[in-house]
């Protein structure tokens, strides 16, 4: 019942969070200096001053700020998130086709970043101060420290183009340009319609911008992990099993990782969110259409609807991974109780 | 563990369920071409039904192996194909494939204006009123024919939406059917760059059938733009939009009873941003066109196997702008100083930087245009600089703040590049230049409203005359981005005022080359330091390209090797 009350509470201040971070979100994107006008209009349409005129009372921009917000989320209520000024089309529909994209490189980065994460911890954690635990330190940290644009282009550069053996850059390959996928996820609709070139070729593409995407995030779990693990190997209850003489293997498996996991569950949790808003530099170098450049284009065009829409679908992603990951806490360590 | 069971049982029901739901409602995947026929009729009434029988793209016709097709890697910078809001230079090459013009140019030279829809036109004595006589028999991809009527319509359309080209027809006071095949556009004032204006891709001509009856008006309700994005072109061109995707690809489709036939059957234009991309996928053969390689990258490709370089002109000027203003441009109000910075900036380094192509105009009309008055001869002179500097009672040189875009590269021609380059030209001559990076609507809002010192600056025609290039002059859009009032040269606003409404070619011609000596006399508030080339990596088995400054390519001349 307990555990009921608390979710219920937490949904609520979900709702208040993110009502908040609408405010937030408006104000700033409406206070940074430039104009979304002179951006938005050709260099001689700018200076026409009746198109000038038409554009502001088309986008609302000769409305006082407070007007502007009223109205956005009155409309937001209404499941409507305006149209983007940049591309003309409503910004529902926008993330519609953009979401699937990020949301699949993201969630198959996060499967690279939890696996590779956790067994490089757990590596390092076991062979602690030697060899393999070096050389994974100096991976983890490359991970961390290399940029994403310059990991995107070399490993583009060997494993596609002198290689050859990934696909270049895109989503999918020639022959499926511009079909019409039911869902836009293109892993589900492969497998769900049966078409395995389909499935061979998406995941291809995903391969290299999932791995640049997650490197960052692998390196802080590795090193994460590592830290909680041997934590976790200097409690009483590890000497305790040790003593029993039960393997190394089942200790690692049993005792350690099963309590050493538990810190780590938050860092799992917050990297998805992260990963989902840090496409940038890898979306435009691998060619991919997703919300990251969507975003990216958004804000440098002042395109206040797909601004405040990309930031509340990012906002809500972080807001229900926090939500889920103190739920899974509590399911997971004994000693939380809501 | 039973928990973990009953989790993975849950997950696996309802992954079935999604699956069995997605079988059971969904359409499946379709494959671009699996559906050809013009949706876009489907709402239209009489012309829908022709669509659907008459009217397709070649796939319909070819199977799907044998057709030919290539694709082209831009970085592409429209968000809409919607002539009437399109405004982008490489939207410019995608509207022309697909649409049909009153009138066209000649891609060897732009200032030659040809037939299109229109076979032939007359201009009234006044220059007031144009009269075109439209081909017949031309058909659109829905099946309907051209008529008058659609040509009124596209064109009130663009005046009416108030979108960016709307202020391309300011000087049309009305388009009018005047018969099936004749349409008269008459003036307001006159305006001998008229015929350059309705040759851009924003003066296309579609099936307004479909238009009315998919929100089009001709005003600022218009709200067609949204459906004609997401559905087949409609226009009589030599390819067919089947697909366009924003910020991802256009799939065009060969238009088999267009005028013009293509030979090649489809044409994909794909989204790369990022340049180093482009180059490794037209290295690896993946891409037929990179159209946004740098100089640099572009040298590296020069002479591999089986790929070719292109260069193409442009009619973008690049320029430095110097305010002329007391309150902005401070030490730069001086002309003298101005004159001085002109002679500190090496020339010959820029363009070599720029690339194939690129070369330094002498004045602000382009090579290419009616006036052009031949390569700068200005060069370097350091001392010459330091001598003028000295003059103008700045013998220790000044400090001044220069707006830059720092990632912006039309052209492949790095605003940040050039600005570096300058920076240190005109610290020989004791000027320090400070870059002031800016994000681009912060840039454009200063440069607007002419409060910028300085910035590098560009300028692409929104149509192929010189009188495009009248916006330079004091007084005038750039003019008084630079602080450049017409009350500080009055005589060369009053000629600029006249060589707009000049209509004999000759004057014209003698107009311009007078305006651009005494902009040099005034030490005009700009060093116009280039003008661009564009340089394409292409895959050799690519035949017979025709580039262009106006719409940059005609893919329906492209060939390919088998």
């Amino acid at each position: 019942m307990n555990m009921l009350k608390y979710i219920g509470r937490r949904l609520i201040l979900m709702l208040v969070v993110m009502f908040g971070i609408s405010i937030i979100t408006f104000c700033i994107s409406h206070m940074v200096p430039g104009d979304p006008i002179a951006v938005n209009l050709g260099q001689s349409a700018m200076s026409d001053p009746e198109i000038v005129a038409a554009y502001e009372a088309k986008w609302g921009l000769d409305q006082p700020l407070y007007v502007q917000y009223f109205s956005y989320m009155k409309n937001l209520f209404h499941g409507d998130m305006g149209t983007s000024i940049r591309t003309k089309q409503p910004v529902l529909s926008d993330l519609a086709q953009y979401i699937p994209a990020t949301f699949e490189m993201a969630t198959i980065a996060t499967v690279f970043s939890i696996l590779f994460g956790l067994l490089f911890g757990l590596i390092s954690a076991a062979r602690h101060n030697r060899l393999p635990d070096h050389i994974l330190r100096v991976f983890s940290l490359m991970g961390i420290s290399v940029p994403a644009f310059w990991l995107s282009i070399l490993l583009l550069y060997v494993f596609y183009l002198r290689l050859g053996i990934v696909p270049g850059s895109g989503r999918v390959g020639a022959d499926w340009l511009g079909a019409k996928f039911p869902t836009g996820f293109l892993i589900f609709d492969a497998i769900t319609y049966g078409e395995p070139d389909l499935l061979k070729d998406a995941l291809g593409h995903l391969i290299l911008p999932s791995f640049v995407l997650a490197a960052s995030t692998m390196g802080i779990l590795t090193r994460t992990v590592r830290s909680s693990m041997l934590e976790v190997m200097q409690q009483d209850y590890l000497r305790t099993a040790k003593a029993k003489g039960l393997s190394e293997g089942r200790i690692l498996r049993c005792h350690v990782l099963k309590n050493g996991l538990i810190p780590s569950v938050t860092m799992f949790g917050l990297s998805y969110g992260s990963l989902l808003g840090g496409t940038v530099l890898v979306e435009t170098i691998f060619s991919y259409p997703g919300v990251g450049l969507y975003a990216y284009k958004a804000a440098t065009t002042l395109d206040f609807p797909a601004i405040m829409g990309t930031t509340l679908f990012i906002a809500a992603v972080n807001v229900l991974m926090n939500f889920l990951v103190d739920i899974i806490y509590a399911a997971i360590d004994p000693r939380i109780r809501y | 563990m039973r928990s973990m069971k009953k989790m993975t049982a849950v997950i696996v029901a309802a992954a079935m369920a999604m699956s069995l739901s997605a079988c059971g409602g969904g359409k499946g995947i379709e494959k671009a071409g699996d559906s050809t026929t013009a949706a876009a009729a489907a709402e239209s009434g009489e012309s829908s039904e022709a669509a659907g029988e008459e009217t397709t793209a070649a796939a319909e016709t070819e199977e799907a192996d044998s057709a030919s097709q290539i694709i082209i890697g831009s970085a592409m910078t429209y968000t809409s194909l919607d002539p009437a809001h399109s405004y982008d230079w490489d939207a410019e090459m995608v509207l022309h494939s697909v649409y049909q013009s009153l009138v066209t140019v000649d891609p060897a030279d732009e200032s030659k204006i040809l037939p299109s829809a229109a076979k032939e036109w007359t201009i009234s004595d006044d220059g007031l009123t144009y009269v075109f006589t439209l081909n017949e028999g031309v058909t659109f991809t829905t099946g309907k024919e051209m008529k008058a009527e659609d040509v009124a319509y596209c064109l009130n359309r663009v005046k009416g939406v108030m979108g960016n080209p709307s202020f391309l027809l300011d000087t049309v006071d009305s388009v009018e059917a005047t018969g099936d095949y004749e349409v008269t556009v008459k003036l307001n004032t006159v305006n001998p760059a008229l015929l350059s204006i309705l040759t851009r891709g924003s003066m296309a001509i579609y099936d307004s059938e479909v238009a009315a009856a998919n929100g089009g008006t001709c005003d600022e309700s218009d709200t067609f733009q949204t459906y004609i994005d997401a559905n087949p072109s409609m226009g009589a061109g030599s390819y067919q939009i089947t697909t366009y995707t924003s910020g991802s690809e256009v799939i065009m489709e060969k238009y088999a009873d267009a005028q013009k036939q293509a030979s090649i059957d489809k044409v994909i234009i794909r989204n790369i941003p990022d340049a180093s991309t482009q180059q490794m996928e037209i290295e690896a053969g993946d891409i037929d066109f990179a159209l946004d390689l740098t100089a640099d990258q572009t040298a590296l490709l020069a002479g591999k196997e089986n790929l070719q370089t292109v260069t193409s002109k442009t009619f973008d000027i690049f320029f430095l702008m110097l305010n002329a203003s007391e309150e902005y441009g401070k030490e730069l109000a001086n002309p003298k100083v101005r004159e001085a910075l002109k002679y500190a900036i090496d020339y010959e380094g820029i363009c070599a930087l720029a690339g194939n192509g690129a070369f330094t105009p002498a004045g602000i009309i382009p090579s290419g245009f009616l006036g052009y008055a031949g390569e700068s001869t200005v060069t370097r002179d350091v001392e010459k600089a330091k001598e003028l500097l000295a003059e103008a009672g700045y013998p220790d040189g000044f400090t001044f703040d220069c707006g830059v875009i720092p990632d912006m590269a039309p052209d492949g021609v790095s605003f940040m590049m050039n600005a570096e380059k300058i920076q240190s030209d005109l610290a020989e001559a004791g000027v320090t230049m400070n870059i002031d990076s800016q994000e681009v609507s912060v840039y454009l809002e200063g440069y607007r409203d002419g409060k910028e010192q300085a910035v590098i600056g560009q300028w692409g025609p929104d149509y192929y005359d010189s009188n495009n290039q009248l916006a330079f002059l004091p007084g005038n859009t750039v003019g008084l981005r630079a602080g450049w009032t017409e009350d500080m040269a009055p005589e060369l606003a009053a000629l600029g005022a006249e060589a707009a409404q000049e209509t004999d070619d000759t004057v014209r011609e003698q107009q311009f080359l007078q305006i651009q000596e005494m902009m040099d006399e005034a030490s005009a508030p700009y060093i116009v330091y280039l003008q661009a080339g564009r340089t394409w990596a292409v895959n050799s088995r690519v035949q017979n390209i025709v580039p262009s400054a106006a719409f940059v390519l005609e893919f329906a001349d492209l060939e390919v090797a088998q």
